[in-house]
C-alpha cells in the first residue's frame, strides 16, 4: 500500500456523505451553514459564518502577537477558504468548528511558508496495509463538541490561555513561556493538564 | 505495522499548527501512515475547534464582510508544484556523509537553522555515533533501521533531542525524511565532512 503525503497543509481527504433529512432539519448550526455553502454557494450562510468566526480568528492571532492588520488579513483568507473548501467538510468526520479551526490553522501555516520560501514537498511511504479499525471509530462529532464545550467552560483561564497560545504559530513551548512570562515547566504542565482533561472526553466517545 | 509514534507534545504542536515547516512535514508523513495518531490529532482538533468557538472576538474593519463577499468568486492562484521526493530518491545526486551513508538536503532555512533532508543508508551500515543540537524528527520512507529502542520500518517516527546520543544501524537499505532544528554533532570521521554537507 502506498500512502501519499503532500505538504500542502490540507486535511486528509474526506468522503462526501449525502445530507440526510435529519441533518437538514437541524436548525442554525455551523455545520448546516458549511453544507449550504457546499451545496448551493449560499452567501447568506457565508455571511453568518463570517460574523461568527472571523472576529474570533482575528482575536486569537492578535493574542499571538500579530498586528491587527495582519490578523485581519489572515482571518479574511481563512474565511475565503471556508467558502472555497466547503465541499470537503464531512459532518461524519469531525465537528464543524474543528474543521474551521483546521482551515484557519492551514492558512496561518501557508502564510508562514510563503514568507520564508519553504517549498511544498510530496512523497509516498511504502506501507504494509493497516489493520482494520476495531469497531466503529467514527466519533459522534456533535456529542463530542457539546461535552467539550461544557468541559472548556470549567477549565481555569490560565490553562485555556496556554492552549490559545499554542495555536497557529511555530513557537515552541519555550517561546510561549517567554511570551507569558512563565517558567517553561509551568507552560508544559498547564498544557498537559488541560489536554489530558479534554482529550479524555473525546477519547471516551470512541 | 507502526511501532514508533511522535510524543504528545509533538502531536499537540502539529494539531495546533505550532511546528516548523520541516518538522510538520515529517509528522504529516507519519500521520498519513498511522491511524492511531490520526485519531489523536482529530481529537486535538476537536478541542481546538471548541476553544475557537469560545474565544473572545476582535472587532473587524467596517468593510471586512463586504471585502470578503467581493472576493468569493475571484479566481484562486494556482498552488505551487510540490517537490517530488519519489523522483529525488531514485535519481540525482546524494552527498556522501560516511561509508554507506548519504544525505540529500531538501530545504534549509537560514533564519531558524531548520533543515529538511533525506537520509539514505546501506544495509548493515552503522551510522556514525552522533548527538543532536536542538530537535531532530524523522520518519522512515523505505527500509528498516534499528537503534536501542528497537526497529523502525516505513511510517515509523523517531525524535531526538539534545540529550539523545545513539548509534543507529540500517537493517536493510533505508531512506528517511528528517527535519532538524540545529546541526547534528557527529563524532569521528563524519565530523570532518559535515561542514561541507550543510547538515
Amino acid at each position: 500500500m502506498l500512502v501519499a503525503v503532500e505538504t500542502r497543509s490540507q486535511s486528509l481527504p474526506r468522503s462526501r456523505k449525502p445530507v440526510t433529512p435529519e441533518r437538514e432539519a437541524e436548525a442554525w448550526t455551523t455545520a448546516s451553514h458549511i453544507v449550504a455553502i457546499a451545496e448551493r454557494a449560499d452567501r447568506s450562510a457565508f455571511t453568518l459564518l463570517f460574523a461568527r468566526y472571523a472576529p474570533r480568528i482575528k482575536a486569537i492571532l492578535m493574542r499571538r502577537g500579530a498586528s491587527a492588520a495582519a490578523a485581519e488579513e489572515l482571518a479574511q483568507e481563512a474565511m475565503l477558504n471556508v467558502w472555497r473548501k466547503a465541499d470537503s467538510f464531512d459532518p461524519a468526520r469531525g465537528s464543524a468548528e474543528a474543521w474551521i479551526f483546521t482551515i484557519a490553522r492551514n492558512v496561518a501555516i501557508d502564510a508562514r511558508r510563503r514568507d520564508r520560501g519553504v517549498p511544498p514537498v510530496a512523497f509516498e511511504i511504502e506501507m504494509s496495509p493497516e489493520p482494520a479499525p476495531l469497531g466503529d471509530a467514527v466519533v459522534e462529532a456533535a456529542q463530542v463538541s457539546e461535552r467539550l464545550r461544557i468541559a472548556i467552560r470549567t477549565l481555569p483561564e490560565d490553562q485555556l490561555e496556554v492552549i490559545r497560545q499554542s495555536f497557529f504559530e511555530d513557537r515552541s513551548h519555550g517561546e510561549i513561556a517567554e511570551a507569558l512570562h512563565l517558567p517553561l515547566g509551568t507552560v508544559k504542565s498547564r498544557l498537559r493538564l488541560a489536554m489530558a482533561r479534554l482529550r479524555g472526553l473525546v477519547g471516551d466517545l470512541k | 505495522m507502526i511501532r514508533h509514534h511522535p510524543n504528545e507534545e509533538t502531536l499537540g504542536l502539529h494539531a495546533f499548527g505550532g511546528l516548523k515547516a520541516g518538522a510538520r512535514l515529517v509528522v504529516s508523513a507519519h500521520i498519513a501512515a498511522c491511524r492511531e495518531c490520526r485519531d489523536a490529532v482529530a481529537a486535538l482538533e476537536a478541542v481546538a475547534g471548541v476553544v475557537l468557538e469560545t474565544a473572545e472576538t476582535a472587532p473587524l474593519a467596517p468593510d471586512a464582510l463586504a471585502r470578503a463577499l467581493e472576493q468569493l468568486d475571484a479566481p484562486v492562484a494556482p498552488a505551487r508544484t510540490p517537490i517530488d521526493v519519489q523522483a529525488l530518491m531514485d535519481k540525482g545526486w546524494w552527498l556522501p556523509a560516511a561509508p554507506g551513508l548519504w544525505f540529500k538536503p531538501l530545504s534549509r532555512r537560514v533564519d531558524t537553522g531548520e533543515k529538511l533532508y533525506l537520509l539514505k543508508a546501506k544495509a548493515g551500515v552503522p551510522l556514525p555515533e552522533h548527538g543532536h543540537n536542538g530537535y531532530e524528527r524523522l520518519v522512515v520512507l523505505k527500509g528498516t533501521f534499528g537503534d536501542h529502542d528497537g526497529l523502525y520500518g516505513p511510517g515509523d517516527f523517531a525524535e531526538c533531542d539534545e540529550s539523545t546520543v545513539h548509534e543507529p544501524f540500517a537493517k536493510t537499505d533505508c531512506v528517511c525524511l528528517a527535519a532538524t532544528e540545529g546541526p547534528l554533532r557527529f563524532s569521528g570521521v563524519a565530523r570532518w565532512v559535515q561542514p561541507f554537507l550543510g547538515v
